[in-house]
């Protein structure tokens, strides 16, 4: 029960595990204006996701991706990260718990380590290196990898001489920074917080203990895990792929699938292994070329957005063989290389030798799973992850604690990041009366003025040998002390350090700088951190200029010290020549009107609109048909024995009578105007006429429908039916036993070929609810499903085991050789080759039913208003698939449902809340910062002519009247400062700001001339 | 006479969002590449000016080279379009000045794609070592090719020329976003006011160097003696040329 009072509300929140999804949650929630303590069993945040090499489909780097969330949580003033800790205990209740955290001492003082990493170099003990799958080793004292946060070392105190014999010690004198404290013990702390978001990840399925198909035995029978930090440019290899018995080059590598997926122990299906094999395998393939790799799978489940053509991709570009197949048996030969034996589909068995073998292991839950949910007392599912029900799915059994990633059921990041978002969106709801209640806000002191000349200051960083090893350093200092205006340059160790952000403070005040040089990695992860710095120091944001003389110099120049410390000097140059040029630029904010367009009333439309209202908002709901419910009021049941019409019945009725929520049905949009936190729509419905409402933030849920086939006689036969008109029949007991005595169903209507080269995701599901519920019917039943693939990922793979026991046939098809459904006589006849028999089945069904493709409205009109991109079939496109997957590119705009992609009705409400979690952070936030970037016009030089207005790729310039005359105005809130409008004004006259003509020319200028 | 081995020089603008993540990330990986490229970063090549590209060969560069996100990519939409083009536009300047249009590179390289970026500009570089400095394959002298130059960066910085190529800029985005096959090409109408403006600009740098009749600067700028003497007109209505003698011939120089 909440409490009643609303002075007890505490308005801050506790995230519980520190990986992709307890980032996200925390970052959003700290956005909303809650207090996050964030807590962490290891010794730093990131989680897995920190130790994968790459992300699929894109095969992004991801740390590089993952780095600078992990940077903002650590330096967020309301994100409290609390490593080394774990929940003992809680009381109270949703609203107000009062949590007991047990922190075990790290024995590094956090806030003075700055990660120099000599006490590690001194350190006599050697563990395994646990960030590295224990492919190698590192010191006790130690940290997890470079980019860690909080960036600092820790002791283990299982390996530390002193802490074991009370000896050694020899990491105390070689800190400079004096932050080894063996005083530590462990603490008790107790933190009041509203409500709980449980992020606690996964443990990968332990296949040492289990010694699957030999690998505590065969060296050179590894992990994914283990093969992700092999090809990881980090990792223990240096990114070279190299087979743990004898570090040579393995030529033959065999991927085998459900390693603890799919079986006794772990009866259901981890969801990611085949995604993540066929990354593995293609950037292995990037490596080397000449690798020669088989996936042994049983079916491919590449369900996602952008999955199968990935997987395609790696059929026909990297020719990578998929073998779908049981193994046997693994033999070692005396080079240890590995024999296979594994039998196909059709019976026969083989042999093939390869020289490693990669287990694909699957998702349990974490180890903590059980201290954790009895400290909390909330339900497990059978399998042990957190107990959520359909229609709640990011809802743990108790009120105010939610739950969000792999701990709720084997998943990808991007779904991972989505349900964080959800739950930071229902934690908000929850706490809304206390937001901003406990939140600090980071003072800064006033700007300086600066005066005319410029004051500049070079720092030019060592990056410990990562840039001095190659780079001569004091030469490019004492360079760039030379130049003109530089009135001090200095070198650092580390010039990210907490210790060097104090001196580049101490001496912009010594030597009175006005504009700062900083030459190390590179802006895109670091500007952020010596802007702050700067600003800190009274110095206007944008008067800083990187050189980056180690992403793009001392790194890839690493054999020509000579030149590359030639090009850093001329990028230091460059650097200097821009920063004279450099203006301080006033941070601009816009009102939020704090009100939401939702579009679409589907579950995910009213999902989102309720979660805003729950919270104050105010909602206009836009549905194109005559009543709300979308797709949903076409399901009777669910493959997991919900009632659905109840569900739905219940949500339009709380959407209908919330006094904060507009209903409009039977409307369309006509148009939709302006930008983040100020947009205006016209909206037309058949009864109410045209009507103009201004909101802040639009949530677009679209939707879908099904694909209508003109295959397999659909249309012209009338037992031949889609799966959802199969339902209706069923449900509304329109269909008799004996009509579905013999059902034939046919997967992948119109899906993964053609014009929908996309697995539609839900279908396989479909036809395995529909199948189970004919069965139940009458169990007599013939059921046959033709597939190319059964995809019954996470835990729906019982359903798929069920209906195997039930005795429900599944035939493969391939699509080189669909089925064939046919009339003879007036019976329906279907005829499909059996891989397993090898021979042709006939069936005569008395009904067919088709799992036809989901395809998007159309909303080409819709995303040309919104200026947000459709992926080619239709789709909406995400900012970022892997961690912005409900954000468009365009601020202020959100996707929800299956206007996104085709997804389930959990996946689909997960989205929705993260939707509103978006929707949440610009409202509550109530105005929105534009960055300096953007374009402005100088008005003595503007003529009016209007071609910036036609190029602005989002609508961010327009002509107006000024007097007499017209010119151009830049909306700063919408302008994302591509600069297109500068680059092609007849005039010169647009300005865009950090990236002026003037800045730019001086660069090229100093590009061409030594001083 | 033998080319001496000489080192080219590189001028680079990336974007932000792909390209030069991309080459971040070729750092990142540890490939290893020339050291001859200098990189500007823009936020998007769509901010890219043409006189940036032109400007850059006036500097000093060999080889400009713009990286910019896949087209369909771009972290702005369609800023890599516009880029496409512009370098199209800055390829018939360079045709124009008689220098070799593959100085200047255009390529597509996504984030995540740091070998690719390696494997360009290491393309690029030894394709610029073998073809020798600027100049010297299309054999014009160091000083005539300041000039032109100077006179390109001029007409880009002219609001004649700026207006009729963002007019075409803007007709092929309109072409574009109906949807119609697109070809990236710069019209005949363009290609004559480029022609025209440089030589406009080109004139009026050498009416600075010296006294010129009509006929010496058609015949130094191969243009018709008719448009010549338009560009005098306009030179003097401005103020920037007087008349030095009348007789036998006029003859024209620049204020001092």
């Amino acid at each position: 029960m909440l409490s009643e009072n609303k002075e007890n509300i505490i308005g801050a929140v506790m995230v519980v595990g520190g990986g992709v999804a307890g980032v996200q949650a925390s970052l959003d929630l700290a956005e909303m204006g809650y207090y996050v303590y964030l807590l962490e069993e290891k010794s730093s945040i990131g989680g897995v996701m920190a130790e994968l090499d790459k992300t699929f489909p894109t095969n992004d780097c991801s740390l590089c991706i993952l780095s600078p969330k992990l940077v903002e949580a650590g330096r967020h003033p309301n994100i409290k990260i609390i490593t080394q800790a774990k929940i003992k205990h809680i009381e109270g209740e949703a609203g107000n718990y009062k949590v007991t955290v047990l922190k075990r001492p790290r024995y590094v003082d956090e806030t003075k380590c700055t990660a120099c990493g000599i006490c590690s170099s001194y350190c006599p003990t050697q563990i395994w290196d646990t960030y590295n799958a224990k492919l190698c080793t590192t010191k006790a004292i130690h940290i997890d990898y470079p980019q860690a946060v909080p960036t600092s070392y820790v002791i283990d105190p299982d390996a530390c001489l002193y802490l074991n014999k009370q000896e050694c010690q020899i990491c105390v004198p070689t800190c400079k920074a004096g932050a080894i404290d063996f005083s530590q013990q462990p603490e008790e702390k107790q933190l009041e917080v509203g409500a709980i978001i449980l992020t606690p990840g996964f443990s990968p399925v332990d296949v040492y203990k289990r010694n699957d198909y030999g690998y505590a035995d065969f060296p050179n029978v590894i992990t994914s895990v283990e093969f992700e930090r092999i090809m990881c440019a980090s990792g223990p290899f240096k990114g070279e792929i190299l087979r743990p018995s004898d570090y040579t080059h393995p030529h033959r590598i065999a991927f085998i699938q459900c390693i603890g997926s799919r079986e006794r122990q772990h009866p259901y299906c981890s969801a990611v292994c085949c995604m993540y094999a066929i990354k593995e395998a293609t950037v292995a393939l990037e490596h080397s070329s000449d690798l020669d790799i088989t996936i042994f799978y049983m079916d491919m489940r590449t369900q996602g957005k952008g999955f199968d053509e990935f997987f395609e991709r790696a059929k026909n570009e990297y020719k990578i063989r998929f073998v779908r197949s049981r193994i046997g048996k693994i033999r070692e030969t005396e080079n240890h290389n590995l024999i296979v034996t594994y039998a196909l589909e059709d019976g026969r068995r083989l042999e093939e030798e390869f020289d490693m073998v990669v287990l694909s292991v699957g998702m349990e839950p974490p180890k903590s799973a059980g201290e954790l949910t009895r400290a909390l007392q909330i339900g497990q599912n059978k399998y042990g992850f957190c107990l959520t029900h359909e229609f709640s799915p990011v809802h743990t059994t108790k009120k105010g604690i939610f739950v969000a990633g792999a701990f709720q059921g084997p998943k990808d990041i991007p779904e991972s990041v989505t349900q964080a978002s959800g739950a930071a969106a229902c934690a908000s709801s929850l706490l809304f009366p206390a937001r901003n209640t406990l939140i600090a806000h980071k003072e800064y002191p006033p700007e300086k003025e600066i005066g005319d000349e410029p004051r500049i200051g070079v720092f030019v960083c060592h990056c410990g040998i990562n840039i001095g090893g190659v780079v001569n350093v004091p030469e490019v200092r004492k360079y760039a002390a030379k130049l003109k205006n530089v009135v001090f340059a200095d070198e650092n160790f580390y010039s990210c350090s907490q210790d060097t952000q104090e001196r580049i403070k101490e001496m912009i005040e010594k030597y009175d700088l006005n504009r700062i040089v900083v030459a190390a990695c590179t802006p895109r992860t670091h500007e952020p951190l010596f802007q702050e710095t700067i600003r800190e120091a009274g110095l206007n944001r944008c008067l800083f200029e990187f050189a980056n003389i180690r992403d793009q110099c001392s790194w890839v120049h690493m054999h020509e010290k000579e030149a590359a410390t030639q090009k850093a000097k001329d990028l230091v140059r460059m650097a200097v020549a821009k920063a004279r040029k450099l203006q301080p630029l006033k941070e601009e904010t816009v009102k939020v009107i704090p009100k939401a367009l939702i579009i679409g009333g589907g579950v995910a439309g009213m999902t989102a609109a309720l979660e805003l209202a729950k919270q104050g908002f105010k909602c206009y709901l836009v549905e194109k048909e005559a009543e709300l419910g979308g797709n949903l009021r076409h399901v009777y049941y669910t493959l997991e024995g919900n009632d659905p019409q109840a569900f739905l019945k219940d949500l339009i009725t709380r959407v209908q009578e919330h006094p904060l929520i507009d209903v409009f049905v039977n409307a369309e949009i006509e148009e939709i105007n302006g930008y983040v936190g100020n947009f205006k729509t016209k909206v037309v419905s058949k009864k109410g006429g045209p009507q103009e409402f201004d909101h802040g933030v639009i949530i677009v849920a679209t939707g879908g429908h099904q694909y209508r086939p003109d295959e397999y006689l659909y249309g012209k036969d009338e037992r031949v039916l889609t799966q959802m008109e199969l339902e209706e029949k069923i449900a509304t007991g329109k269909i008799d036993k004996d009509t579905l005595k013999n059902v034939v169903m046919i997967q992948c209507v119109g899906s993964r070929e053609g014009e929908r080269p996309y697995c539609s995701k839900i279908c396989c599901s479909h036809a395995l609810k529909n199948a189970l519920k004919i069965k139940e019917i009458n169990p007599q039943a013939n059921v046959y499903i033709l597939c190319r693939e059964v995809r019954a990922y996470g835990f729906k793979e019982e359903f798929y085991s069920q209906a195997r026991d039930k005795g429900i046939i599944f035939v493969r098809y391939s699509k080189e050789n669909k089925p064939k459904v046919e009339k003879d006589n007036g019976k329906l006849r279907v005829s499909v080759f059996d891989p397993i028999l090898q021979k042709g089945l006939v069936i005569e069904p008395s009904l067919v039913a088709l799992s036809v493709a989901i395809v998007p409205n159309d909303v080409r009109e819709l995303a040309k208003q919104l200026k947000t991109p459709l992926t080619k079939e239709g789709f909406f496109l995400e900012a970022h698939v892997k961690l912005r997957p409900v954000e468009a590119a365009v601020d202020g705009i959100f996707y929800a449902g299956i206007a996104h992609f085709p997804k389930p009705v959990d996946e689909t409400i997960s989205q929705a809340l993260a939707a509103a979690a978006k929707a949440t952070v610009v409202m509550a936030k109530g105005e929105v910062k534009v960055e300096p970037i953007v374009s402005s016009v100088d008005e003595q030089r503007c003529i009016g002519c209007g071609i910036c207005e036609k190029l602005c790729p989002y609508k961010a310039i327009r002509i107006v009247k000024m007097g007499k005359k017209r010119k151009a105005e830049t909306i700063s809130a919408s302008c994302k400062g591509c600069g297109v409008c500068s680059a092609h004004c007849p005039q010169q006259a647009i300005i865009m700001g950090r990236f002026t003509n003037e800045q730019i020319r001086a660069q090229i200028e100093a590009f061409g001339k030594e001083e | 006479m033998a080319q001496t081995a000489y080192e080219p020089k590189i001028l680079g603008f990336l974007c932000n969002w792909c390209c030069y993540t991309a080459a971040d990330s070729a750092g990142v990986a540890r490939y290893q590449y020339p050291p001859n490229i200098r990189v500007i970063r823009v936020m998007c090549t769509g901010r890219i000016d043409p006189v940036f590209l032109i400007d850059g060969f006036l500097n000093g560069a060999d080889g400009v080279f713009v990286g910019g996100c896949h087209l369909g990519e771009c972290h702005y939409i369609s800023g890599n379009y516009e880029a496409q083009f512009v370098v199209a536009f800055a390829h018939e300047i360079l045709k124009e000045l008689g220098i070799n249009p593959e100085r200047l590179r255009l390529e597509w390289a996504s984030a995540a794609e740091g070998a690719y970026f390696v494997k360009v500009i290491t393309e690029f570089t030894q394709w610029l070592k073998d073809v020798g400095r600027l100049g010297t394959s299309e054999k014009i002298a160091p000083e005539e090719l300041k000039l032109k130059l100077k006179a390109a960066v001029m007409a880009l910085e002219g609001s004649k020329l700026r207006m009729n190529f963002a007019k075409e800029a803007v007709k092929l985005k309109e072409k574009r976003e109906r949807g119609e096959a697109l070809e990236v090409a710069v019209s005949e109408g363009l290609k004559n006011t480029i022609k025209k403006e440089i030589a406009f600009y080109l004139s009026s740098l050498y009416l600075k160097q010296g006294p010129h009749s009509v006929s010496d600067l058609a015949q130094k700028l191969n243009f018709p003696e008719a448009e010549v003497e338009k560009f005098i007109s306009a030179l003097s209505k401005k103020g920037l040329i007087t008349l030095q003698q009348q007789e036998p011939v006029p003859i024209y120089v620049a204020k001092s």
